[in-house]
């Protein structure tokens, strides 16, 4: 009896997973042996001529590519220099948003605005917003003295990154503190009053009490943002197009340059791969830096 | 009791200059988004002039969202504004489709993964959260080869399709944790009453799980509003563009009119913003339904 409900339990779950499973399996998983296959065959994908294997001649190519080194550091220095700035913000955001005080309702009711912006129009307002002559940015600076000249943020090398970095944390800050927030909603108000009775200061709490209980949050939001931002493409293609002088050229606009570019389709495929490579390793330094084991 | 006034002036005006910082950081650049939308093209264009114009024009918005669209073998041959209102009935018909079918067949599955046991189980469901975290870039080459062997390239089920892989895996994600926090008593006792297994997940679960099915619904919607890459490499004619790549187009295509590509953003934005104010609290619960053990 038991053994004939089980099994008509495990066949009504197969059943109610299968519609879902076949997209997954149809363009997810296939896709992505597809790619690996796409590494290592000699095939064009575009006239569908080739035959053979090439063996790990396209991942030999990678790592004598001057211009992939070029584009891993750029991510990086992407991804760290957006998740540093977007965590320091976030916290101080998050702290304030957590006193409570009137009017906090309607501010963490706006808050969430700029994250809902579409990535491709928050490109179009920063780019205008940046524009050298005519753009908001210098307009302020020169109406108020600050700079004689109008600057051109986008036009050099090393400023444009930054600027984007910019860019991509006025919309991505709202993320970091919306999870925070909810992480210090969990924290029990006893915790506090234990410490100041201890008699430890705003610092030591936050030291010794926040930021360890929301380390958990805090490794989901980082790699949620890290996978995210190893990805970036949208902002890069909208306002700098890799340049100038390929100092924004990030690992997925080259992967699309050489895919959709040159219609290196091979090379494009392996690209792809080393991408998530690198977003798998980071994951897993995180999860080792900060031992929460405990989470998924 | 003096110095408790003075903690108390000194955190007030704390929490004042907080406010103003997060207010004009928040808010500027919207602002800016708008007033430029509405200001002369000629007032754009002068540096010096005041940062809010004396006549504001709305023709802008008139022209994007009363042209009208006449479509000639996929190419629209009205005007430019034309092309961005039928993108943006694209992106509502696309991310709509999406969201309906994710919810539908990802709450289903979801269900399956939180209460059934089946073998593979488990298994299955990391693999889901792998894939989920796999850069879009990595899959574009075999899933174009894929589309166009099955001649859907440039046709609207085409992304669709692969705004469910997205919004599907994310789904099933959340919402068999959700599952798993509602309690089972209701589901076993619908079944003694003579519901079937899937009868009990049609009429008690979905309408319990109302919350977290809006949350995740949302969030789907917002994503799949969003995307940018897909939609640029599977959508060629003009008729099928969807918003953000016909948002990223204004600048090349119809010359620079800064004032225009605003007005635009602003018609691309108004809709998820609003979203997200009015339902702040099912986001929120949605992006952190992964992340809080309950």
């Amino acid at each position: 009896m038991n053994r004939k409900l089980s099994r008509k339990e495990s066949r009504l779950g197969i059943a109610m997973i299968s519609p879902a499973m076949a997209v997954i399996v149809g363009l997810m998983l296939y896709p992505l042996l597809y790619t690996v296959y796409l590494t290592v065959a000699d095939y064009n994908v575009m006239t569908g001529v080739g035959s053979g294997f090439t063996g790990l001649e396209k991942y030999i190519r990678v790592i004598g590519d001057s211009q992939v080194w070029n584009a891993v550091g750029v991510t990086i220095y992407f991804v760290a220099g957006s998740l540093l700035l977007q965590m320091i913000l976030g916290f101080a955001a998050a702290l304030f948003l957590n006193i409570p005080f009137r009017g906090q309702k309607y501010l963490r009711a706006i808050m969430l605005a700029p994250w809902a912006v579409p990535t491709v129009a928050n490109a179009q307002l920063w780019n205008w917003i940046l524009n050298a002559s005519y753009g908001a940015l210098n307009k302020l600076l020169l109406q108020t003295g600050m700079i004689s000249e109008p600057i051109v943020w986008l036009g050099r090398p090393g400023l444009a990154l930054n600027v984007i970095i910019v860019a991509d944390t006025w919309k991505m800050l709202p993320l970091f503190v919306i999870m925070l927030l909810a992480g210090m909603a969990t924290i029990p108000e006893s915790h506090y009053e234990a410490a100041k009775l201890e008699g430890a200061g705003v610092l030591a709490s936050f030291r010794l009490i926040t930021f360890p209980l929301l380390k958990p949050m805090l490794l989901v939001v980082l790699i949620l943002r890290t996978s995210q931002a190893m990805k970036v493409f949208d902002i890069i293609y909208m306002l700098t197009q890799g340049g100038p002088n390929n100092s924004t050229m990030t690992i997925s606009y080259y992967t699309y340059y050489q895919t959709f570019g040159l219609f290196d389709f091979g090379y494009g495929a392996t690209l792809g791969m080393i991408v998530t490579m690198i977003t798998v390793f980071i994951a897993l330094i995180y999860k080792k830096i900060l031992k929460a084991d405990d989470v998924y | 009791m003096k110095r408790s006034l003075r903690k108390k002036a000194g955190r007030s005006l704390l929490i004042s200059i907080g406010s103003i910082v997060f207010l004009a950081w928040t808010l500027l650049p919207l602002a800016w988004m708008f007033i430029s939308s509405i200001s002369p093209t000629r007032h754009l264009l002068d540096l010096s002039a005041s940062w809010i114009p004396s006549e504001p024009v709305w023709t802008r918005y008139q022209d994007i969202l009363f042209s009208e669209t006449i479509v000639n073998k996929g190419t629209i041959v009205s005007s430019p504004a034309a092309v961005f209102k039928r993108a943006l009935l694209n992106s509502i018909f696309i991310s709509g489709v999406a969201t309906a079918i994710s919810i539908s067949v990802g709450g289903m599955a979801a269900y399956a993964f939180a209460r059934l046991s089946f073998r593979f189980r488990d298994k299955l469901l990391m693999l889901i959260l792998i894939l989920q975290l796999l850069p879009t870039i990595s899959l574009l080459v075999p899933l174009y080869v894929i589309f166009r062997k099955m001649g859907i390239i440039d046709h609207l089920i085409c992304l669709v399709l692969l705004y469910v892989t997205f919004t599907l895996s994310y789904t099933i994600w959340v919402m068999s944790g959700y599952f798993r926090s509602i309690s089972g008593d209701l589901e076993a006792a619908a079944m003694v009453d003579g519901c079937s297994r899937f009868g009990a997940y049609i009429r008690i679960i979905v309408p319990i799980a109302k919350p977290g099915f809006t949350a995740t619904g949302i969030l789907s919607f917002l994503m799949a509003w969003d995307e940018f890459m897909y939609s640029l490499i599977f959508m060629n004619s003009q008729a099928n563009k969807t918003i953000t790549v016909a948002l990223s187009e204004f600048t090349s295509k119809f010359g620079i009119d800064y004032g225009m590509m605003m007005a635009a953003s602003c018609i691309a934005t108004v809709i998820p913003v609003l979203i997200s104010i009015v339902f702040q609290k099912n986001i929120t619960q949605g992006l952190t339904m992964g992340a809080i053990k309950e």
